[in-house]
């Protein structure tokens, strides 16, 4: 495929966000598992 | 492409029509919650019926708002990508159907003949009009797939021979087929079940075969909703942001991938069902993780478009890029981006709220309590609903030929949604810990200091949900002055159909991303492997026995009830 400069942008900001967004999501399923073992 | 007659008729009245009625959803929504409470203390408030009350709320703003919406968004969007007309006779049976049936089951729902919630779990039992309303709502909705789009994608494949299967339309199909595919169990609930039984034609019928027959719709129901709304995410918000759709491929992999995970995952809402064996849930324990999948495939591509967009506007850095983005534009069709961000903020929190409940063990936890209904007050209550509002505003004003009307309001509305549907979550997750159930008319019993069954530990909770609801439904005023002045307004130009489209930076032909038949094979595969046996044991070796009809106020079968003359009955 012919490369421009629109073919070259890397979504490293994408990227970043997909990662924070699965570490918020493992924090939560983890907090939640705890609370429940705790309280419940 | 411009629209006229009868055509423009349909399609508005399609989001006139469910807009009506959802005014009453939401107004009773804000009544649960007051309710629920204790801050209305009466489980009667305005004639209406608390489970009366509860069961237009689900059934409007989750099955008949929706429907209407899936409807007129995918007509219209069938029409401008494949620049054909729609046939009005097909839209006009359509239309008399649903528009038909909703009218029959809101018969039987404001005449407190079907409290029975949008999940009709029997042996509750409704007025058949209720069914009958319900079934001929979902087939008004099937017919344009069969008898205009799937036509009209022929007769538009044999002009452009080598064209791609566009996006849009290949979303709306894949939309289509999953609906056709799970109303099929649904309606053998309801026509051989619920039907019979409510008539009287049979004495009894069993709770656990029609569980697992709603189930086998109910989730997948879920992406019915979902997918029209990612359709707008790979094929709107992009250009909305002035940026492109980072991978063609990628936003068709997901929408196959829901084809095929989305259906088999039913009995993650059965968990706690006794009779259906623990090896089967975990099975569909397995695959409603895999339908998170396509949603994580979603929650980078529309990233990355986003970024894509907001690079454009000069956007820097690993995360400030996400500052330049128009949170609350009001140029042009920029207005539209609010109800997309909003509903994937909300998203955001009904994706890990939605995994909690798919895990076989935190389920157990928070089964029946107040968790599940702020998860989907985060999903169909919040992407689902946000996009749809947002949409029927940009499509009434095409279709009327004006412009949005108070467009201030219009883009306060999402977020003010956004801010209410978030405290209710909070209130609702955190309430669960404690064991708050959901459904209950709690403030006349368990939210009640003067109450033996009060529980102190609710009380907080449930007030402070209760002002989330309070906030929403502001939201939902500022969305209706600027429904109703953009439906108002004096036309200015010509009537039209058309949407922004996003291009592809990544637009690479894969052939197998365009091709239905693959994937929908493996889909009907993989369901009947996973729920031969489920539907098997339901019907022979489920530990429920069969029941007979009851109604939402005695602890006695109807039948009992009709006999000794002693209370209204449904019938």
């Amino acid at each position: 495929m012919h490369e421009t400069e629109e073919t070259r942008f890397v979504p490293k900001g994408a990227v970043a966000f997909f990662i924070a967004m699965l570490i918020l999501y493992a924090v939560i399923w983890l907090a939640t598992y705890m609370v429940m073992v705790v309280w419940r | 492409m411009s629209i006229r007659g009868g055509l423009r008729f349909i399609l508005l009245s399609e989001i006139v029509f469910p807009f009506v009625l959802l005014i009453l959803g939401v107004t009773l929504g804000l009544l649960q919650v007051l309710q629920r409470a204790g801050i209305i203390k009466s489980t009667s408030y305005l004639g209406i019926e608390y489970y009366q009350g509860l069961t237009l709320h689900g059934t409007i703003n989750a099955i008949v708002f929706t429907t209407f919406i899936i409807v007129a968004f995918s007509n219209a969007m069938v029409m401008f990508s494949l620049k054909r007309s729609l046939k009005p006779g097909v839209q006009w049976v359509s239309w008399l159907l649903m528009v038909g049936g909703t009218l029959m089951a809101a018969y039987a729902m404001l005449t407190g003949k079907a409290n029975v919630l949008y999940t009709f779990y029997p042996p509750l039992i409704a007025h058949w009009t209720f069914y009958v309303g319900v079934v001929l709502l979902v087939v008004g909705s099937l017919v344009p797939f069969f008898f205009d789009w799937i036509p009209n994608y022929i007769a538009w494949r044999r002009e452009n021979p080598t064209g791609r299967f566009p996006l849009p339309v290949l979303g709306v199909f894949v939309t289509f087929i999953l609906w056709f595919i799970i109303v099929i169990p649904v309606s053998i609930e309801i026509l051989f079940q619920l039907l019979p039984l409510s008539l009287g034609w049979v004495e009894e019928i069993n709770p656990l075969l029609a569980r697992t027959l709603f189930w086998f719709f109910g989730h997948p129901l879920v992406y019915f909703w979902l997918l029209p709304a990612y359709i707008m995410l790979y094929s709107i918000l992009p250009k909305l942001v002035g940026g492109k759709l980072y991978s063609d491929p990628a936003a068709r992999l997901a929408l196959l991938l829901f084809l095929v995970f989305s259906v088999p995952v039913g009995l993650h809402h059965q968990y706690t069902e006794g009779g259906l064996s623990a090896g089967w849930k975990l099975w569909h324990a397995f695959l409603t993780f895999m339908v998170a999948l396509p949603s994580f495939i979603t929650a980078f591509t529309v990233a990355a478009s986003l970024e894509h967009g907001a690079r454009q506007r000069g956007g820097k850095g690993l995360f400030a890029w996400w500052a330049k983005l128009p949170y609350f534009s009001r140029e042009g069709d920029q207005w539209l981006f609010s109800y997309f961000i909003a509903g994937l903020l909300l998203f955001l929190f009904g994706g890990i709220t939605g995994i909690v409940n798919a895990s076989y063990n935190l389920n157990l936890a928070v089964h029946n309590t107040s968790w599940v209904v702020g998860h989907f007050h985060t999903t169909v209550g919040g992407l689902v609903t946000l996009a749809f509002l947002g949409i029927s505003l940009y499509m009434m004003a095409k279709l009327r030929g004006v412009e949005v009307k108070a467009k201030g309001l219009a883009v306060a509305a999402p977020y003010l949604w956004l801010i209410g549907m978030m405290v209710f979550e909070v209130a609702m997750s955190v309430a669960a810990f404690y064991g708050f159930p959901r459904r209950t008319a709690a403030g006349a019993s368990y939210i009640d200091p003067a109450s033996p069954l009060y529980h102190p530990e609710w009380y907080f909770w449930a007030h402070l949900s209760a002002g989330g609801g309070a906030i929403a439904v502001l939201g939902f005023v500022a969305y209706l002055v600027s429904f109703l002045g953009t439906l108002f307004a004096r036309p200015v130009r010509e009537p039209v159909v058309e949407f922004p489209m996003a291009e592809a930076l990544h637009d690479e032909p894969v052939p197998l991303l365009s091709n239905l038949r693959p994937w929908l094979t493996v889909s009907i595969l993989l369901i009947a492997f996973s729920y031969t046996y489920p539907i098997y044991e339901s019907m022979t070796k489920g530990i429920t026995a069969k029941s007979p009809a009851y109604n939402d106020r005695l602890p006695v079968p109807l039948k009992q009830t009709q006999t000794e003359a002693s209370a209204e009955i449904p019938r």
